[in-house]
């Protein structure tokens, strides 16, 4: 995949694994990141692993939990907490494809990405691309412990404005097949997704 | 097993009872000396006489001596401003060690600097510096601990002074952790500590010129300044020579103050006297006084904060210092200290990762085959196995 001059790049990997990774961020940082946005990271060899952000954690640690329980903080505090302390927000990313010679695939890569690997926002030529097939949807519904109704509905919800009426119904088509032997997730997929069809 | 605890246990008892005894001693002391404090601040003329009289025959003193305040005065929390500026500043080394593969010395000094009122993040700085390798020995021996501390300690007060710009709001208060004068490094004599209190006497020079505040912070001070005052007064009113080589009853000027300061209070400003032969000229002279930094419910908390004298002659001077750094305590409320003094710290922390990796850093840089180095010492490789 070339690279695309609008890009951007927000944050490093702090651990991976071939089904999911864990970048971290510093708050400033986090304007660009949502829930459900496509990403991907740029591998030495040029090529490109792409995933959902499933979660977004903000740590703590012993001052910021002295902080939350005292009396009053000062504003200049809040934002010292903020914007300089070394305590990175964490970007949970599940992997759903890969680019390799230009090509994508919506299996998992052959390697996972490494430690310090940079992390970057899909624009929208990347998003349509990449999605223009409904493979990687399986990787979503796969996922244990997560609330997969939100997660489809936060990138649908992005996907939609850059693709055809088309390409959302056979998305939804393709989520009602994956989803046919789970009734109770399939409820609450199409429900949530009744509610992104009125916005 | 890291400890034979079956012995430790069968001292544990002994160490209790010892210990219980002289907390009782400690409380029986400081009633017999608070009945004395109480009688020598009725009677402060004669306090102070007994002090000057010691600065003049005694070659070595510390001690406290009341200022114009009434020594038993308490003073309640002024009002804060709402605009000004606080710079902490602390530092951590690496002391050159002889059992690593390298010897190197670090100074690492955190700025911290908050523009109250305006809303913003403070300004953070980290200033890292590797020492010259010419600066690890003196007269051919490594360098010791105190030696880096005081270098580390002087280039943190030259450091604040290089962070203070015309565009920071005004009143400025600079704040370091331990007293202002460098005097407590007893291992490091003649001119290397008459230079570093020089140093320190100049750059106050220059502070008070341009108006700028500085306070040293000492959480759960131990001095006993009061104690040797009180000793003082005693052989004065006594007619005992104040050189006789009697060891005063000493006990910590926290305990003497205790249930005297309600949260928020400060006590009466006292001078710090300290006398070492040779007498030192350009010294930072200062005053002190105890702040109760517990919440309005908490329990009793004492901090030494340390003032320049010139600061402590201007009441609305040390309102600021008093306000300021009980409202910057409170922030930490459940074990008051100065969050801004708490940042300067956990930036210039270097941990002993830190050391490994710089020390891995300044080996790679070295030839290969560069005899002399390269190799720990095998105690030290033994003590790094787990």
């Amino acid at each position: 995949m070339s690279a695309s001059p609008k890009i951007i790049p927000i944050g490093k990997l702090l651990r991976a694994e071939n089904s999911r990774f864990v970048a971290g961020c510093r708050v400033k940082e986090l304007e660009t990141p949502a829930l459900g946005s496509l990403v991907k990271v740029k591998l030495e060899d040029q090529s490109e692993i792409y995933g959902l952000i499933t979660h977004i954690l903000i740590n703590d640690d012993n001052l910021v939990r002295q902080l939350v329980s005292g009396v009053s903080i000062p504003s200049e505090y809040t934002a010292d907490n903020r914007y300089n302390r070394n305590l990175p927000v964490e970007i949970h990313v599940l992997t759903v494809g890969y680019a390799q010679n230009g090509q994508i695939a919506h299996r998992l890569p052959p390697r996972p990405p490494l430690s310090l690997d940079q992390l970057f926002l899909c624009d929208d030529a990347d998003v349509r691309q990449f999605t223009s097939q409904h493979g990687y949807l399986r990787h979503i519904l796969r996922l244990q412990d997560q609330p997969i109704e939100e997660l489809l509905a936060a990138h649908f919800a992005q996907v939609k404005p850059l693709q055809t009426t088309e390409w959302y119904k056979t998305a939804c088509e393709k989520v009602i097949t994956l989803l046919r032997d789970d009734y109770a997730q399939l409820t609450k997929v199409l429900d949530v997704l009744s509610e992104l069809e009125t916005e | 097993m890291p400890l034979n605890y079956a012995a430790v246990e069968r001292n544990a008892n002994k160490y209790i009872d010892q210990s219980l005894e002289w907390q009782a001693e400690a409380r029986r002391l400081a009633r017999e000396l608070n009945g004395l404090y109480e009688q020598a601040a009725q009677d402060s003329k004669t306090l102070r006489q007994a002090i000057e009289q010691a600065e003049l025959t005694q070659a070595a003193l510390y001690t406290a001596k009341p200022s114009h305040e009434p020594p038993l005065a308490s003073f309640p929390l002024p009002a804060r401003p709402l605009n000004f500026t606080l710079l902490a500043a602390d530092g951590s080394q690496i002391v050159p060690n002889r059992h690593r593969a390298l010897q190197f010395g670090l100074i690492n000094i955190g700025i911290f600097k908050v523009h109250f009122g305006s809303g913003q993040p403070p300004m953070i700085d980290l200033i890292s510096e590797l020492l010259d390798f010419d600066q690890l020995f003196i007269d051919g021996s490594l360098i010791s601990e105190d030696e880096v501390g005081l270098q580390r300690d002087l280039r943190e007060r030259v450091l604040i002074r290089e962070s203070i710009t015309s565009e920071d709001p005004r009143p400025f208060l600079t704040l370091t952790d331990g007293p202002l004068d460098l005097f407590y490094r007893s291992s490091i004599k003649g001119e290397a500590a008459q230079d570093a209190q020089r140093t320190v006497w100049e750059l106050d020079q220059n502070f008070e010129r341009e108006g700028i505040l500085s306070a040293g912070y000492i959480d759960k001070p131990g001095s006993t300044m009061f104690a040797n005052m009180l000793d003082l007064y005693q052989k004065h009113i006594q007619n005992t020579p104040t050189n006789e080589q009697k060891k005063p009853k000493l006990i910590s000027d926290s305990a003497l103050l205790k249930d005297r300061l309600e949260p928020g209070h400060r006590s009466a400003l006292f001078e710090i006297i300290t006398k070492r032969t040779p007498a030192n000229p350009h010294r930072l002279r200062c005053a002190f006084f105890f702040l109760n930094v517990a919440n309005p419910h908490g329990k009793e908390c004492l901090a030494r904060v340390e003032v320049p004298w010139w600061l402590a002659q201007k009441r609305e001077l040390v309102d600021l210092v008093h306000a300021i750094l009980y409202h910057d305590a409170q922030t930490l409320d459940s074990h008051p200290y100065p969050y801004a003094l708490h940042r300067a710290h956990e930036l210039a922390l270097v941990r002993l990762t830190e050391t490994e990796e710089l020390e891995r850093l300044l080996l790679s840089k070295m030839p290969p085959d560069t005899p002399e180095t390269n190799h720990r010492s095998n105690k030290d490789h033994w003590k790094g196995q787990k």
